[in-house]
């Protein structure tokens, strides 16, 4: 775009141009031709009357010969001579005032009033004049005694007749003399005049020409002017049309433009031309003589506001390098936030450019151009939240490839059931503090639960979630008093868990449909084998697996689990497991459970150290035996036994006490028995400090749950140094399915 | 994944109508979450439509009962179905007011929609919602937050 300033500065300069022109013009036809032609009109003027007033006066001269011829004339004959005489004396004034005006004529000033003689002030002429002067004074005085006479020169006789009187004759005498000078002087004095008369109408012709040559430089520059007039009149008209042009171009470029753009002055106020854009973007029309300021205020944090304010007012100082500077921009990508008159509001991402606008060196006004980058934003965020959601899915992928899909597939299925059922229990309406806890405690149980088997089939994404949901459960029990707001966290993490098992849900289908692309493209399938659900890597390659046969997904389980938690712990522990296919389906759940939290206090708890192993003459790996036994009609024997450390009902009753579990003076009553079911106790502990595998007195607690709610028994039976046995005895399926499934 | 934070500022606008009409605060019961789609409606509903980086509804739902009692204890004896309308749309622009406030960057809020006796109750964008009940006194209203 064409700087505004630079197009009026240019046209500022055509203006002066034109004014000086028109201008010297004036000057130049005032200086050629309206003064000169005015002072040759008026010296035109002045010789014209001179030579009439020096014409009428010319007959003057005539007019005093005619009269003294006359007087001549009129003395001889006896006639009357008052006639001629008076002819005499008015000719003789008017030729003598003639002279008088004429010798008296001088020059005058631009500004006075010509009188008729003024042309006679020339030199050439004043010399003939004051010969003219001259003779007329030296033949007046011939003609005084003729002028001066009074009287009758006669004197009348009868006899004598009429007679020249002695003043007569003098009379006659005097006329005479002036008679024969009039034959010299009144040629010279009508030469005078003549010469006067010339002279004028010489000055005259000379003026008429000189006023035709400068009426013909008029005419010449009158019509030079009209046709500069002319041209500049079309020069400014194509000027206008191409400003016209240009200003609809403009009009239609803001007009069409999506950038919002716009001046700033130097006090920040935006100009009175913008792109109809920034009418949309900022929502409002009377952008116009508005500050940059009044602008964004209320749609940007005032922190912004007042850095945008600085930045804007830092661009207009030349010190100040404008690329450098852009580069800390506060408007470069911000969020605009709009209330809508309705009380509604949006958000929008603007993107604002500065640019300076130069006039010559000065810096005229900021180009502000402005885009909504909304839907770039959007796309960006987009982006990110995919890149992160494909990274966790590739996460969740790999560790899903480490486990066993007959134990995730039972996983899957339990933990649902679990979270189900935390959710039921959240479910349950409560304004009480009693009803709080309680929840507290029926959800630790499910999620241990889920976090325990998450642990031992390796699925530490839900394991870690699980542990998570546990802390807070924990901050709550912890907590003096409950209320439902803090909840909230719990039902986040629940949300979570829930979406999670969904993903990996997803991802098994994902996996399956692929194993299934591998089947029909690769390998023959084995004869009679069932449609496997998922690959299991070991060693670097993938294997297709059948589905395990009851039980051993559990010993599986419990054996990886073992491992784990022994690695995790500087441990070595192995299980071994037996009758697991005697379990009915009503109890696998429950089992699993029971193991698996009785595996994990076995190595946390039993199993020693493996050089403390060795130091007690054992094997430095730890072995912790599993049997199922079925009892027919008296139901089912579950036996768990490590051949740790056993149980040091001091270090026991101590926890407890520790734990405010039970006072020490009541610990002193209590007999082995009483001691071992402080084990059972929620929140009981001999670990200082709780992790994901111990130390939070859940585990002991959810297996005492467990058989109670299956309506079995628990006992214990432990040897210092050489084992710990849990033997617990279900009811026959008819009387204890119905329990658990309801718990 | 669904911030806490962004659940409370939709509780807090709640609590606070009622801690502002009444003087008598107002407690959050054991929050839930529905995954069927129907978290359920009382007689009223103010729904809040929520767009930007995250798309869904917000709504506080309250039986007559409860808003009977609330209009008696403001000193409002006409119990109209429209001043019933409004007090439920006063509860649910408080709300929508505080989250425009405190939500940031991203979020596009809409002005409250009363509805009555929804005989579908609330048509739901996604199948999973957090249920907040809200007690007060004897009675029970509960707010639905339903986000992306």
């Amino acid at each position: 775009m064409k700087s505004p300033k630079g197009t009026e500065a240019g046209a500022n300069r055509r203006v002066r141009l034109d004014i000086i022109l028109i201008v010297a013009a004036c000057v130049a036809f005032l200086g050629v031709v309206f003064i000169p032609g005015l002072r040759l009109a008026k010296s035109l003027s002045n010789d014209a009357s001179a030579l009439k007033f020096v014409s009428e006066r010319r007959s003057y001269t005539l007019a005093v010969r005619n009269a003294v011829e006359t007087l001549q004339d009129r003395l001889d004959s006896g006639g009357y001579v008052q006639a001629p005489l008076d002819q005499l004396r008015k000719a003789g004034e008017g030729l003598s005032d003639a002279v008088t005006r004429m010798s008296g004529a001088r020059e005058i000033g631009v500004f006075d009033t010509p009188t008729e003689t003024t042309a006679l002030a020339d030199p050439q002429i004043k010399a003939s004049v004051t010969a003219l002067d001259r003779e007329w004074s030296a033949y007046r005085a011939h003609l005084a005694p003729l002028v001066a006479f009074h009287g009758i020169p006669f004197y009348d006789s009868e006899s004598a007749g009429t007679h020249l009187n002695p003043e007569g004759r003098k009379l006659a005498d005097a006329t005479t003399l002036a008679l024969q000078e009039a034959r010299q002087a009144i040629p010279r004095m009508d030469a005078d005049f003549i010469a006067v008369t010339d002279a004028l109408e010489k000055s005259a012709a000379a003026s008429t020409s000189r006023l035709s040559l400068v009426m013909l430089v008029g005419l010449v520059l009158a019509a030079t002017m009209v046709s500069f007039a002319i041209m500049l009149q079309l020069a400014r008209k194509k000027q206008e049309e191409a400003v016209r042009d240009a200003q609809a171009q403009m009009q239609r470029i803001f007009a069409t433009m999506k950038e919002g753009l716009f001046l700033l002055d130097r006090d920040l106020v935006i100009g009175s031309a913008y792109s109809a854009a920034t009418k949309d973007l900022f929502k409002r029309d009377d952008l116009a003589g508005l500050s940059f300021e009044e602008l964004l205020k209320g749609l940007v944090p005032e922190k912004t506001l007042d850095t945008a304010m600085k930045f804007a007012r830092v661009l207009w100082s030349e010190r100040t390098k404008e690329n450098l500077v852009k580069s800390i921009n506060p408007l470069g990508e911000v969020e605009v936030r709009f209330q809508s008159e309705a009380g509604g509001a949006s958000t929008q991402y603007l993107e604002f450019d500065f640019h300076r606008v130069r006039a010559g060196d000065d810096i005229a006004y900021l180009l502000v151009s402005v885009s909504d980058v909304s839907a770039r934003v959007a796309l960006a965020n987009e982006l990110k939240a995919s890149q992160e959601k494909t990274q966790a899915q590739i996460d969740t992928l790999l560790n899903l490839l480490r486990v066993d899909p007959n134990q995730l597939s039972s996983f899957l299925g339990d933990s649902d059931a679990a979270l189900q059922m935390v959710n039921s229990i959240l479910r349950e309406p409560a304004r009480e503090e009693a009803a709080f806890r309680k929840k507290v405690d029926s959800m630790f149980r499910q999620i241990h639960a889920i976090k325990g088997e998450a642990a031992a089939i390796g699925l530490t994404t839900v394991e870690e979630r699980a542990h998570g949901f546990e802390e807070n459960l924990r901050a709550l029990r912890e907590k003096r008093e409950l209320t439902g707001n803090d909840f909230l966290p719990l039902i986040v993490k629940l949300d979570d868990l829930f979406t999670h098992m969904q993903s990996i849900r997803e991802l098994l289908g994902q996996l399956s449909r692929l194993q299934e692309v591998v089947r029909n493209t690769g390998r023959a399938p084995a004869a009679g084998a069932k449609p496997a659900r998922a690959t299991k890597p070991g060693a670097g390659e993938s294997t297709i697996i059948e589905p395990l046969a009851a039980g051993a997904d559990l010993a599986i389980m419990l054996k990886q689990l073992a491992e784990r938690v022994g690695l995790e712990n500087g441990k070595a522990a192995r299980v071994e497991i037996a009758g697991a296919a005697a379990l009915p389906n009503a109890y696998r759940r429950v089992v699993k459970d029971i193991a698996v939290q009785a595996v994990r206090n076995a190595v946390m708890h039993g199993i020693e150290a493996p050089q403390a192993r060795r130091d007690a003459g054992k094997d430095p790996c730890g072995v912790i035996r599993i049997e199922v036994a079925d009892q027919g009609a008296e139901g089912y024997r579950l036996t768990i036994e490590d051949d740790g450390q056993g149980l040091a009902t001091e270090k026991i009753i101590a926890s407890a006490v520790q734990k405010g579990l039970v006072s020490e003076a009541e610990a002193a009553t209590f007999g082995p028995k009483q001691v071992m079911r402080l084990l059972f106790r929620p929140g009981f502990s001999t670990y200082e400090k709780a992790t994901k595998d111990a130390g939070r007195g859940v585990g002991m607690n959810l297996i005492a749950n467990l058989v109670n709610e299956s309506g079995g028994k628990i006992g214990v039976s432990t040897s210092p140094g050489k084992f710990t046995r849990f033997t617990i005895n279900l009811p026959a399926t008819s009387a204890a399915g119905s329990s658990h499934e309801a718990a | 994944m669904f911030r806490e934070s962004e659940l409370r500022i939709f509780i807090d606008g709640a609590l606070r109508v009622f801690e502002t009409l009444t003087s008598q605060a107002a407690t959050v019961g054991s929050p839930y979450l529905v995954t069927d789609g129907k978290p359920g409606t009382y007689e009223y509903a103010g729904v809040i439509d929520i767009s930007g980086i995250r798309k869904g509804i917000v709504y506080f739902t309250a039986p007559r009962g409860m808003l009977t009692v609330l209009l008696m204890r403001m000193q409002e004896t006409d119990t109209s179905e429209e001043n019933m309308r409004d007090l439920v749309g006063e509860v649910a622009n408080t709300i929508s007011g505080n989250a425009r406030r405190d939500l940031g960057k991203g979020f596009v809020i809409s002005v409250p929609n009363v509805v009555s006796n929804p005989a579908d109750g609330v048509a739901m964008p996604h199948s999973r919602s957090f249920v907040i009940p809200i007690n007060w006194r004897t009675h029970a209203a509960k707010l639905v937050v339903c986000l992306q």
